[in-house]
This record gives C-alpha cells, sequence and structure tokens, in this order.
C-alpha cells in the first residue's frame, strides 16, 4: 500500500470541506435553540436510541471482549505507557483549543507538557510532565465553541464515537486532524496504523470499563443516563469546573406537600 | 486514526457518580447537633475512606450495616425522594410515599455497600464552603486518586430541624439528583409507579 500523497490541492479541498462543515455545524448549533428543559436537547432520541443500541452492540460483540484481553494480557504499567502515548498524541488538540480560547498561559503550559513529555516522557511513553507541576489540560473544539457562545445543539450519538452534541461534533474532526497517530498514517502504511488505531480505541475502552459496567448496573435507562451525564459534564468543562450555581437551585422550590417528615411545606 | 476522549472522560464522571451516588454519611456523631456543614462532609469523608480501607474484611453485609446508620442519619431522604418523583410526588398516596422512600434508601445503602469495595490511596480534600440563596450551603471537595487524578465533588446541604442534611452531589458537574429525577419520572410517567418500584428492587437484589 502506497501512503497517500499530500498534494496542495487536496489539502486546500480538505481544509474547505472541513471549515465549511465546521461553519455550518456552529450555525447549526448557535441557531438551535436551547429552550429551558429539565433535560437535554435530544430531537433525534429515536435516531439516537438506535445508534446507541448499535454502538453497544459493537461494543460487547467486539471491544469488550477486545479490551478484557488486552487488560488480561498486558500488565498494568504497560497500558499506562499506551495511555500516556495516546494521551500525548492527541495533544496538540488541547493545545490549539487553548490558544482558542484565550488561555495563553495554559497553552504556553501545555506546549511545555507535550514537549517534556514527548522527549524526556520518551515519545509520551512517560508522564514526567504532571510531577514538574504541567498537570493535563482537557480542551476541545467543543468546548472551544461553547466558550465563543455556541449552544450545545442538539444531543447526538455517533457510531462508535458515542456521546456528542452538534456543537461538540466538529471536536472530533479538529481531534483527528491534530493527531499524531493520524499524520503517522501519512507515512506509515496500512499494516502500521490499523494496529495503532485499534489499540488505541481498546486503551479507551479499558479506561471506560467501570464507567460503562457502572451505567449499565445502576442506570434505569443508560441511554438517558448516559446523555444527560454526558451534556451536564460537557458543561462543567466548558466552565473549567466553575458552572454557575448547581442547576437543581430553582427545583428544590418545587414543595407543594406538607406533613410529612416535619418540613415546613412551601 | 484515533477516537476521541469522550469515553474516559465520562468514565471518571460515572465512576464517581457510583462512589458518590448517596452524598455523604455524617462519620461517626450521628447524633450531634452539627452546626458547621463543613465538618460533616469532613466527618463523613472520614468514615468513608475508613469503610473503603475495611472493605474486604467488612464484605458486603458488613459494609451495608456499618454504613446503614450514617447515612440514614446524614442525608435527607424524605426531601430528596420527593424531588426525584418530581410532580407525581402529588399523585402518590400515603403507602405509596412509604414505599417509595424505603425503597429508595435501601437502594441507596446497597450501592454504597456494593461499590466502596476497596481502597487503593484515595484522599479527600475539602476546598470551598459558600452559602447559596435559600439557606443551602454547597462544599466543593476534591477527590484525589493515587495517580493524582482529581474528581472534583460539590455536595449541597440544607439545614432541616437544625441539622446539616446532603441533598445532592454534584460530580465534575453531573448532578447525581437530577439524574435520578429525570430518570424516575421517565418511568413514572410512561409506565407507573409500581413499574418503577420494581426496578428499583431489581437493582437491590442485583447488588446484594
Amino acid at each position: 500500500m502506497q501512503p497517500i500523497s499530500l498534494s496542495r490541492r487536496r489539502i486546500r479541498q480538505a481544509s474547505r470541506v472541513f471549515f465549511g462543515g465546521v461553519f455550518i455545524l456552529f450555525m447549526l448549533g448557535g441557531c438551535a435553540s436551547n429552550p429551558p428543559r429539565d433535560q437535554a436537547y435530544d430531537p433525534a432520541e429515536k435516531l439516537n436510541r438506535g445508534v446507541y443500541q448499535f454502538n453497544d452492540i459493537v461494543d460487547r460483540a467486539l471491544l469488550k471482549p477486545l479490551s478484557e484481553g488486552y487488560v488480561a494480557v498486558v500488565p498494568r504499567k504497560g497500558r499506562i505507557m499506551v495511555s500516556n502515548f495516546f494521551d500525548n498524541a492527541l495533544y496538540v488538540d488541547t493545545i490549539l483549543n487553548d490558544f482558542l480560547q484565550g488561555k495563553g498561559g495554559q497553552g504556553f503550559a501545555d506546549i511545555g507538557r507535550l514537549v517534556i513529555n514527548s522527549t524526556l516522557g520518551i515519545g509520551g511513553l512517560f508522564d514526567p510532565a504532571t510531577s514538574i507541576g504541567l498537570e493535563k489540560h482537557e480542551e476541545d473544539f467543543g468546548q472551544t465553541l461553547g466558550v465563543w457562545g455556541s449552544g450545545q445543539g442538539a444531543y447526538l450519538v455517533l457510531p462508535i464515537y458515542g456521546p456528542n452534541t452538534v456543537r461538540d461534533a466538529p471536536g472530533v474532526a479538529v481531534s483527528t486532524l491534530t493527531s499524531a497517530v493520524f499524520w503517522s498514517g501519512f507515512f506509515l502504511n496500512a499494516a502500521a496504523t490499523i494496529p495503532i488505531a485499534v489499540l488505541s480505541a481498546i486503551d479507551l475502552r479499558s479506561r471506560a470499563s467501570n464507567a460503562i459496567r457502572f451505567v449499565n448496573e445502576s442506570a434505569l435507562d443508560p441511554y438517558i443516563f448516559t446523555r444527560e451525564a454526558w451534556v451536564q459534564h460537557r458543561t462543567f468543562l466548558i466552565y473549567d469546573g466553575n458552572p454557575p450555581e448547581p442547576e437543581f437551585e430553582e427545583d428544590f422550590g418545587d414543595d407543594e406537600d406538607s406533613g410529612d417528615g416535619g418540613t415546613s411545606g412551601k | 486514526m484515533s477516537l476521541p476522549c469522550g469515553y474516559p472522560r465520562l468514565a471518571a464522571v460515572v465512576l464517581l457518580l457510583g462512589l458518590q451516588l448517596a452524598g455523604m454519611p455524617d462519620g461517626f456523631a450521628v447524633q450531634k447537633n452539627t452546626d458547621d456543614p463543613g465538618a460533616v462532609i469532613s466527618r463523613f469523608h472520614a468514615a468513608l475512606l475508613s469503610t473503603m480501607k475495611h472493605a474486604g474484611s467488612l464484605g458486603y453485609r458488613g459494609r451495608y450495616q456499618r454504613l446503614e446508620p450514617i447515612v440514614r442519619g446524614s442525608y435527607d431522604f424524605p426531601k430528596v425522594v420527593r424531588v426525584t418523583a418530581g410532580k407525581y410526588w402529588r399523585g402518590l398516596n400515603p403507602g405509596q410515599r412509604e414505599k417509595f422512600l424505603h425503597t429508595f434508601s435501601h437502594l441507596v445503602i446497597a450501592t454504597y455497600a456494593h461499590r466502596f469495595d476497596g481502597y487503593s490511596g484515595e484522599s479527600f480534600r475539602t476546598v470551598s464552603s459558600q452559602p447559596t440563596g435559600r439557606g443551602r450551603v454547597v462544599i466543593r471537595t476534591l477527590l484525589i486518586k493515587h495517580n493524582g487524578g482529581r474528581v472534583h465533588l460539590d455536595y449541597l446541604l440544607h439545614q432541616r430541624e437544625g441539622r446539616w442534611l446532603i441533598i445532592n452531589v454534584i460530580a465534575d458537574g453531573v448532578s447525581d439528583l437530577a439524574l435520578k429525577r429525570l430518570e424516575y419520572t421517565t418511568v413514572l410517567r410512561s409506565q407507573g409507579f409500581d413499574a418503577l418500584m420494581s426496578k428499583l428492587e431489581g437493582k437491590i437484589a442485583q447488588y446484594e
């Protein structure tokens, strides 16, 4: 297999499609009215549930057994190195979005983190940066759009990629385009990149396995649980851990009854 | 090609929800009339850690028995149950309300007993305490894992008869009470009260 040739024309075409798509999605996200509600805006719920089911089947049939095999075969230290590698390979995405959100200080710190982990950390396998205070941040293009003022838009479940929203979906493309693993595909042939991509999926899956099991055990409706937790967590990330007043504040005023347990009725 | 980090982030959050599903027990001083909500949380965290450290030797039953009085004494179950039922609470008769309260609290303690089954170097740190409007308080804390990873845990407390009690836990921005309310009202609307009870009882059976 030959690597794809990086002709200028192709890059320009791809950029046009990409930015055009982002622009459209951004407008959709911004225009998507987010009416006040007590659950995530999910107009495509039926379709989303279908995709969620599909993802669940693929997960049970493929990703879960692969991830369990991976955990059984690869010792913990090895798995940590794999996780570090992929976190590092994706880190340009965070750096880019640091600057897009105006977080210059964090951007430079993150550049430092990337450099240190790529060099001292031997290609990202180790994480010396955290121990010297350059901790890992989590920024992506979906959060950037949120910071720029885009409303969340409709909830989407993407095949394999999972929960997303109209605003956050372009982040998938940005994340991919800034990934070292993606670009390596131009230089390595498929025999190398496919196993790397699969390993990346297995790494993510094994890190998420406790949570997936928890969702399936505890949730009455895993689809709703996943959706709500995802959407709330995105808001949290956009506000960098300082979201406005806990959203439930107003709802506690709903006490209509009196006379049970001694609370003063309202 | 590589996957975006959606699931691991969600993973950290929901795992934490699992750990913090019921809010915080009041440590060893259940009878004390606590004036300081921060102290309620600190004592709770201490009690949690001690249960985690002896999790193996206690076993599920032991953990349940140890946690039950603490959880019941520190969490405002009647209030939480009312909120999770949303507008359907009004339509429940006293027998149903009692059943809901009983089943819900049983589920919460069982979830704790099931999930707190080990210890690997975790610690808690209280970061701040802020009053909200309406006389409630938000205590912001961090759960620090042995690898340095941190999860934000915010507790919402209110006062009832002079005691500070927890009514919500928010893990990395995800509100436990909001999730439960949405799930329960969805079932109440589409399938009714008995269906909800049997689902909750099914969950309990799964843990025991």
